[in-house]
Parts: C-alpha cells; sequence; structure tokens
C-alpha cells in the first residue's frame, strides 16, 4: 500500500515541480518603439506647473548669481 | 516653458572638483561611478580651460533616440530621466552621448541596488518612483528638484562657474558676466563652432 502510494506521489510530485517552470507572468512589457512604457514619475505632471517652475526660477536667482 | 539646463563658465572654473563631491555625496554616487567630472583643456599650459561635465539634458536626447528598449523619458522642464527597471544596460547610450554621461556599475559592487543597469545624471531629479522615496533614492539618488532645490552641484559651486535651471535665466546670467567682462563670449568650443573671429 505504502509503494504503492509512492508510486503516485513523487511521480506527481516531479510532475509538478516540472510544471512550475511553465509558470508565465502576465505582466510583461510589449515593446513598441519609440513610446516609454516604464512607471510614471509623478515629476513629469508636476513640472508642467507653473507655480512650480517659478519656485524654481527664484531658487536660481537665489542660490546662483553673484551676490 | 522654462528648459532645464547646466552651463560652465571656463573662465570661472577653478578645477576644484566640488561639484563631483557635492554630487557624490548628496546622491550617495558609489566609488567608480561619475554622475558629473571635471575636465581640463590644455592642462598645465598658461590659459587652460576647466569645464564640468555631466548629462546635459539634450532636447532631442541621442541617448534616448538609440535606447532598444525605451526606458527613458523627458519632464515638462527638460530633464532626461530614465526607468531602471527597463534599462538592460546594453551601453547603446553610452556610445550615443557626446558627453559620456551614461555610467554603468559593476555588477559585483550591486551600486544603486541594481545590477549593470545605466546611471546618470538625474539633474537631481530622482526617477519614476515616488518623490523622496527610500525606493527612489536607492536607485536614483535624491530628489531635490521635487523639494524645489536645484541640482546640488552647481548650488554648491564655489565661484559659480556651474550653473543649473532655466535655460533663459542661464543665458542672461552669462550675458551679463560676459558684459561685465568687456569680452566676447567665452563659451567652451565657441572658437570651434562660429571661428576665432567672431
Amino acid at each position: 500500500m505504502k509503494t504503492r502510494f509512492l508510486f503516485v506521489a513523487i511521480p506527481l510530485v516531479a510532475v509538478l515541480l516540472l510544471l512550475t517552470g511553465c509558470y508565465e507572468s502576465r505582466d510583461v512589457t510589449l515593446h513598441d518603439a519609440g513610446v516609454y512604457k516604464g512607471q510614471t514619475d509623478p515629476l513629469v505632471e508636476m513640472s508642467a506647473d507653473p507655480a512650480y517652475q517659478e519656485r524654481l526660477r527664484e531658487r536660481l536667482l537665489m542660490v546662483q548669481t553673484d551676490r | 516653458m522654462a528648459k532645464m539646463k547646466f552651463l560652465c563658465d571656463a573662465e570661472r572654473c577653478i578645477e576644484c572638483n566640488g561639484c563631483v563631491t557635492a554630487c557624490k555625496n548628496v546622491n550617495e554616487v558609489p566609488w567608480g561611478i561619475n554622475r558629473r567630472r571635471v575636465v581640463t583643456l590644455n592642462d598645465g599650459v598658461p590659459g587652460e580651460k576647466s569645464i564640468s561635465v555631466a548629462c546635459m539634458h539634450c532636447t532631442d536626447a541621442p541617448c534616448a533616440a538609440v535606447c532598444p528598449v525605451d526606458c527613458f523619458y523627458t519632464t515638462a522642464d527638460g530633464v532626461v530621466l530614465h526607468d531602471k527597471d527597463l534599462c538592460i544596460g546594453c551601453g547603446y547610450c553610452f556610445y550615443a552621448c557626446p558627453f559620456g554621461a551614461p555610467q554603468y556599475p559593476s555588477p559585483q559592487e550591486r551600486a544603486f541596488a541594481v545590477r549593470g543597469k545605466m546611471d546618470k545624471c538625474t539633474f537631481c531629479a530622482g526617477g519614476p518612483e515616488e518623490p523622496g522615496s527610500q525606493a527612489e533614492f536607492e536607485k536614483y539618488g535624491a530628489n531635490r528638484v521635487a523639494e524645489g532645490k536645484l541640482p546640488a552641484c552647481a548650488e554648491m559651486c564655489a565661484t559659480k562657474a556651474l550653473l543649473a535651471g532655466d535655460g533663459d535665466v542661464l543665458a542672461d546670467i552669462y550675458r551679463k558676466r560676459v558684459l561685465r567682462r568687456a569680452g566676447r563670449p567665452q563659451t567652451w568650443g565657441w572658437e570651434k563652432a562660429y571661428g576665432a573671429d567672431v
């Protein structure tokens, strides 16, 4: 009885282990030439804000000009 | 719309490498990687000139044009950044870049927590992660721009040779300097581009 169980269990475990190698992620990034498909950077949106640009302009004039 | 640029005044640069140190310090850039470096022309000859070079955040960036996985993107104010999760470390951008800006950390050092991915100056603007997050710092370095600051290299420059910010404002600052010096523009590469008499 025990031998019979082992004859079934061992091949079953082996098949399951082999099948794990066949796993396919569904999160694949398909490439399109010239199209950025990475993570979105919040700075891209932020940098279009005129208030943000004005803040950086003031910083430039405050820190990098001759005194 | 502002366009972020670097400008190095060769008449003021004293080759102190303060910009390199500031960059390494703020972004915790590891040994062997130089996001910025100081190049001296005619070193040791009277009249030698030094300029500080890093990614120039090109308007039509050649690195982005040749990237086979399109990992580059540009912010609204012209800062060229890239996603290290997409980068495959192929090195095409290094061939394309006229400034030698892209760097490739040694896989053994596991610099920036990734293996062999390209690393370059980010204009202290981090990368495509939550601004100011630990993940962003580990992969891309500091995000000073999101805090309303400008790149550390320029802000730390003792002689104010290296400037970083809106290109129009930089041009204005530089123009006023040239007028004060009572000479023609001494921009690096000017003579080669326009001839010695212009």
